[in-house]
């Protein structure tokens, strides 16, 4: 059997580190070591996670979620690193079923599949149907990207492929490492069997605003141009962009008749052109 | 020891001589052992006579260099011959207007370590030009790498791909109805994945093309697009058998074609959509830092080639219907 190390990133995470930490002890594939990466929480999250035999590291101030894999990544030195969300429970199977998808060596990653606990308010109904973290109920082998709530990575390519980029704080960096690790010519695995709980609960404002964070991640890594015409120019032009994915949402709402959450994509569009306003206000006046 | 696959390249070509040289030039010129490759060009009833300078060609070729004719039936058709007549155990395409880089092929055969691949597609990269169209191509990566959705790689680019012989002769080969450019790649892909194959990326196989320069062949590229996609659509759903549908059927049967088309039409109100969308793509672009006569250009070249993508697959529908493509007919079709 190969040693895994296991890391858990949280911030403020105290309604779901207990859960998630249970989930972690009764595995049923060993675990070498558990390390709790504490993000500069404010709350009482490391006094709940001191109570379980796990590693905790701490960093000074909030430095965003790809500092945190990577500082698990330079900490601990086992071949196999598995990653779970601080507000995910795993199933009793979910690291047998992720080591056993490692057949060759040129595969790099195995990831696993995410379903919503909570999805009766809107809300939350809407994030499991449109932002869902998973590539359905068959093994894909190289999907796109594999998510980052709870993989499997070899120590020696992310070191090879340098490490998270900490450019982008706590969204896209998934996307990115698998995108630099398939450039390196390595094939990542996604596994259906390996079950993971998402505990998290989203009011409609949060839901749209973490999709408008991952969509200006994704577009512009975080830097826009800073000429003021050009800045404007790209707002408006968002402006289009944002209504054609709100046509796909409205599409996929229609065909699966789940008409209460049209409401929230009529919504999405100017919720985003807002946040772009507010997020160039605020660059301006700093 | 790593296995050295025996590598057959197939150029189909027609009426291109120039380009095709450079082409030919670059695929002497890899780092890939001498007599481990030969190249096929496949003339697809060039009227340039391109068969009399061939065999100056062939003279000072330093490796395995071969020349097929046939009468104009499509890249398709074309690539088939190539098939026929090769001998390696992995066949790789190039079109007859890119130039290979040195380790190309190198690159291009590497990662054949699992069974279940059966392509291996890599990079296409625009050689710059002095014509707006080209630079708009390359500002938006035209088939710049292999299409990919959430089940993985849907489909290679057969502007540079290598599969697997075997596996092309299991499913027949490409489609011979395709008989433009455009579209018959997205269906063999298709077929092979519907064996449970699935295909690889690799970055490093760079092709430099020389995109198209003219608004004309840009928009006729897009129509044929359309018309490919039609085509595959025409292979994946079927919505009514005709031929069973006797008496008071028929009349709803009439009645469902009439929405059908109804419904095709509609596609058209999305075209006004995105007519109005044009002057915000403008702005899009300007914010990425283009100039503002380039901007509103690109903007309304990305309607034009949305346009003609739409009208290919009006009329792809009407056309494939007339070449008989039907649900699940690909296994009729094996020769």
């Amino acid at each position: 059997m190969e040693r895994v190390s296991l890391y858990i990133p949280c911030y403020n995470a105290k309604e779901y580190i207990n859960e998630c930490l249970h989930s972690v002890m009764v595995q049923s594939y060993k675990i070498d070591e558990v390390l709790v990466i504490d993000d500069g929480s404010d709350d009482n999250t490391i006094e709940i996670a001191k109570r379980y035999p796990v590693k905790i590291i701490r960093h000074d101030k909030n430095r965003g979620l790809a500092a945190s894999r990577n500082t698990a990544f330079r900490v601990t030195k086992n071949e196999f690193v598995a990653s779970l969300d601080a507000d995910c429970v795993a199933g009793h199977n979910w690291l047998q079923q992720l080591m056993e998808c490692f057949v060759s060596d040129d595969i790099m990653g195995v990831g696993g599949k995410l379903v919503e606990r909570h999805n009766l308010t809107v809300a939350d109904k809407w994030r499991s149907t449109h932002m869902s973290q998973q590539w359905g109920n068959q093994i894909v082998e190289n999907p796109p990207f594999l998510f980052g709530s709870n993989t499997v990575f070899k120590k020696k390519v992310i070191e090879g492929v340098g490490f998270y980029n900490e450019k982008f704080r706590s969204n896209y960096e998934d996307v990115d490492i698998s995108i630099r690790i398939y450039n390196s010519g390595f094939r990542l695995i996604y596994n259906s069997e390996a079950e993971v709980e998402h505990l998290r609960k989203d009011t409609i404002k949060s839901v749209l605003s973490t999709y408008w964070h991952w969509l200006h991640y994704k577009h512009m890594g975080g830097n826009y141009n800073n000429k003021i015409s050009r800045r404007i120019a790209a707002m408006l032009g968002n402006i289009a962009e944002y209504f054609e994915i709100s046509e796909d949402f409205f599409q996929e709402d229609l065909r699966e008749k789940t008409y209460k959450l049209l409401p929230i994509d009529f919504l999405f569009t100017f919720y985003c052109a807002w946040l772009d306003l507010k997020q160039y206000t605020r660059q301006a006046l700093l | 020891m790593k296995e050295v696959f025996f590598v057959s390249i197939i150029i189909p070509t027609y009426n291109n001589k120039d380009s095709l040289k450079k082409t030919v030039i670059s695929l002497c010129e890899q780092s890939y052992p001498k007599d481990k490759y030969e190249i096929i060009v496949v003339d697809d009833g060039s009227t340039d006579d391109l068969g009399k300078d061939f065999i100056s060609w062939q003279r000072v070729c330093s490796c395995q260099l071969r020349y097929f004719f046939q009468k104009n039936k499509g890249p398709a058709a074309a690539r088939n011959l190539g098939i026929r007549y090769a001998v390696g155990d992995i066949i790789a395409f190039i079109d007859s207007d890119c130039i290979a880089t040195n380790t190309w092929l190198e690159e291009i055969v590497k990662g054949y370590n699992n069974e279940k691949i059966a392509g291996i597609g890599g990079t296409i990269k625009a050689l710059p030009t002095a014509s707006k169209i080209s630079q708009y191509c390359a500002y938006i990566k035209m088939n710049e790498r292999p299409v990919i959705d959430k089940t993985g790689i849907v489909y290679l680019i057969t502007g540079n791909a290598s599969f697997k012989k075997d596996c092309l002769n299991l499913i027949g080969g490409f489609d011979e109805r395709y008989d433009f450019p455009g579209g018959e790649d997205p269906d063999i892909c298709y077929r092979m994945r519907k064996y449970g194959y699935i295909f690889q990326y690799n970055k490093n196989a760079v092709v430099y093309n020389k995109h198209k320069e003219r608004l004309r062949d840009l928009l006729k590229t897009y129509f044929n697009y359309g018309k490919g996609e039609s085509f595959l659509a025409l292979r994946k759903f079927s919505y009514w058998e005709l031929k069973s549908v006797t008496g008071f059927k028929w009349l709803i049967y009439f009645i469902k074609t009439i929405g059908y088309m109804a419904l095709a039409f509609m596609n058209n109100i999305k075209l006004i959509i995105r007519f109005l969308k044009i002057p915000f793509k403008a702005l899009s672009y300007y914010g990425q830092g283009l100039s503002i006569r380039d901007s509103v250009l690109y903007a309304s070249l990305d309607y034009a080639k949305d346009f003609s993508f739409m009208q290919g697959c009006y009329f792809g529908y009407f056309i494939g219907k007339f070449k008989g493509f039907r649900k699940n007919d690909d296994l009729l079709y094996l020769k």
